[in-house]
């Protein structure tokens, strides 16, 4: 959950969020990548004592962001993407080191990817798998092919992302970490 | 800013000046190019017919003529107050208030006008009055004087309501007449008020029910009129025009007594209204949090006190009561006259009393809706899912070069 990943995509207005712990407060935004190891649309945050002024934070527009894997749930506002099982909260990814308004010229870093294992057997959708990961509580697994959700077999978690879908007025988030067969994940490297 | 003639102020109302030759057709000719350049969304058009209606009196003519921007303005929202001014005091003493500093560094003397009407209304209200009224002198306690002005709403913070010295009290809109004209009252004319708004009705009605007797009710709108006049340049000739918007409350009675009182019911109207000044009493929102703040802060004021039990709770039970009712001044109508719109028909107002307002009324937020099945979400969820690319770029191996760049 270390490897810091590089995101480049349209972020949404960051705005401040509670934690569901009630331990504080962070600056979230909604990235939607573009490149890097992303999919779909992912939550980021920052804790706010580490952001004097959000005003500086690259808002509505192609940004750079420089994170790791680290979920953190709070609780959801009007326009926040919710979580099915629990509509008063959001899932945010993503704790960025680092948001910057991107120069349309440096390429984000690979990011090596994370080992995962599956809590419980997978579901088929489609042609792929979609599991539940024993690190990551509300975080689905997701493998296109289902080739990486073989029992026994070693899957890496090669891009974060998530799916959203608008049912009863409301938007709902699927948080996913695209996996891949360990074999892949070694000969990538 | 205002220029005023006080020698022809003070003369008795029957000895004014006349007007300069080419008054009458100048007057003409400012309403139509106040309706052209004035009158702005909605109201400008259509009322010209209304404006260009002989002033009622005297003392319109006066506020007419007087008016600010020196040499001419319009009758959008006047008002004549005949009453006896009193200067406003406070302390067991009596000691008179100091005279407040508008931002803008002009000082106001707190004034109030007593109105005795005839018919028996007794009431008071404040005048917020220039030093250069002040130079009058007419502005004496015990003082019997007509003013003409207009009337408007404007934003104050009621002091009752502050919880410590720095706080400004409570945000309320109090009904003002700003003061354009003064001149000694006649002695033969009673106290009473008069009041003319051409405007537009500003949103929906509110309806309450005035109780006038023992189950005996009488249902009263209360709407805003948003008069706009046009205030001209103080220099003659000049091209440029000045809007002045003012929003001012009115009541007006739906048992009938006024004619065409169901053009004010609907938000866009242009209306023209006559009435007279009423104080209207009306209940604060005890839920409102600084509303709570100052009714805890004084309840532990009086028992800081102290006293016997009962004495302390009715003191405590006399402090709510006066904190949680207020009174503002509203135009009570009296006649109605309709210069653009629609009035509504005899069926909806009476679907609008029964429903008690129009959207003035602010419901209470509606319940979110509960979550939809699950099932649901996760099938939507899935459909999404698939449509994504099988194979994001991101996950397929980079052999030398970088997918977002095609």
């Amino acid at each position: 959950m270390d490897g810091v990943m590089e995101l480049i995509g349209r972020t949404s207005q960051w705005r401040r969020r509670m934690r569901r712990d009630g331990t504080g407060v962070v600056i979230a935004a909604w990235l939607r990548p573009a490149a890097g190891a992303g999919v779909g649309v992912v939550g980021v945050y920052l804790p706010e004592e580490r952001v004097p002024d959000p005003t500086g934070l690259p808002a509505r527009t192609q940004a750079l962001i420089r994170a790791v894997l680290r979920p953190l749930h709070v609780h959801a506002l009007d326009g926040d993407h919710r979580l099915p099982h629990a509509p008063d909260a959001t899932l945010l990814l993503l704790e960025a080191l680092e948001a910057l308004a991107w120069d349309r010229v440096t390429p984000p870093l690979p990011w090596p990817g994370m080992p995962v294992a599956l809590a419980a057997p997978p579901r088929a959708i489609g042609g792929g798998g979609l599991a539940h990961l024993a690190d990551l509580p509300d975080v689905c697994g997701w493998s296109p092919d289902g080739a990486a959700l073989a029992v026994g077999t070693l899957a890496v978690g090669r891009a974060v992302g998530g799916v959203t879908a608008e049912v009863g007025g409301r938007s709902w988030l699927r948080p996913l970490l695209w996996l891949a067969p360990a074999a892949d994940a070694a000969g990538r490297a | 800013m205002t220029m005023i003639d006080w020698q022809a102020l003070l003369a008795p109302p029957g000895m004014a000046p006349a007007a300069p030759a080419g008054d009458a057709a100048d007057d003409v000719a400012d309403d139509d190019a106040m309706d052209a350049g004035g009158g702005g969304a909605g109201e400008g058009a259509g009322t010209g017919a209304a404006t260009r209606a002989a002033p009622p009196d005297d003392a319109l003519r006066m506020v007419m003529r007087e008016y600010a921007g020196g040499d001419r303005g319009d009758d959008r929202n006047v008002c004549v107050l005949i009453g006896t001014v009193r200067r406003e005091r406070y302390g067991p003493n009596g000691k008179a208030r100091p005279a407040s500093a508008t931002p803008l560094g002009m000082r106001y003397a707190p004034y109030r006008i007593e109105i005795e009407e005839p018919g028996g209304l007794a009431f008071s209200m404040p005048l917020s009055v220039s030093a250069r009224l002040m130079e009058t002198g007419l502005f004496t306690d015990g003082a019997r004087v007509q003013i003409s002005g207009s009337v408007r709403l404007e934003q104050t913070y009621d002091r009752a309501f502050a919880v410590h010295p720095d706080d400004a009290g409570l945000p309320t809109w109090e009904t003002r007449l700003d003061v354009i004209a003064v001149a000694r009252a006649p002695e033969t004319a009673p106290d009473g008020s008069w009041v003319k708004l051409v405007g537009a009705v500003d949103g929906g009605p509110a309806i309450r029910d005035d109780v006038i007797g023992p189950g005996v009710r009488c249902p009263i709108a209360t709407v805003r009129i948003r008069c706009r006049s046009a205030l001209r340049s103080i220099v003659s000739g000049a091209r440029a025009m000045h809007a002045l918007t003012t929003l001012t409350p009115a009541d007006v009675a739906l048992d009938g007594s006024v004619a065409d009182a169901a053009a004010l019911l609907k938000h866009g109207n242009q209306v023209i209204v006559e009435g007279r000044l009423l104080p209207r009493v009306y209940q604060r929102r005890r839920g409102d949090p600084r509303i709570q703040a100052a009714l805890a802060a004084t309840e532990e004021a009086i028992r800081a006190k102290g006293g016997a039990p009962d004495e302390v709770a009715r003191r405590i039970a006399a402090a709510r009561r006066r904190m949680l009712t207020g009174v503002r001044m509203t135009v009570g109508v009296g006649y109605v006259e309709l210069v653009k719109g629609r009035a509504l028909t005899d069926e909806e107002v009476a679907r609008l009393i029964a429903a008690g307002g129009g959207p003035r009324r602010k419901a209470a937020p509606p319940a979110p809706p509960p979550p939809p099945p699950r099932a649901d979400i996760d099938a939507a969820l899935d459909a999404a899912l698939l449509a994504l690319p099988s194979v994001p770029d991101a996950v397929v191996p980079m052999n030398g070069g970088a997918p977002w760049m095609g």
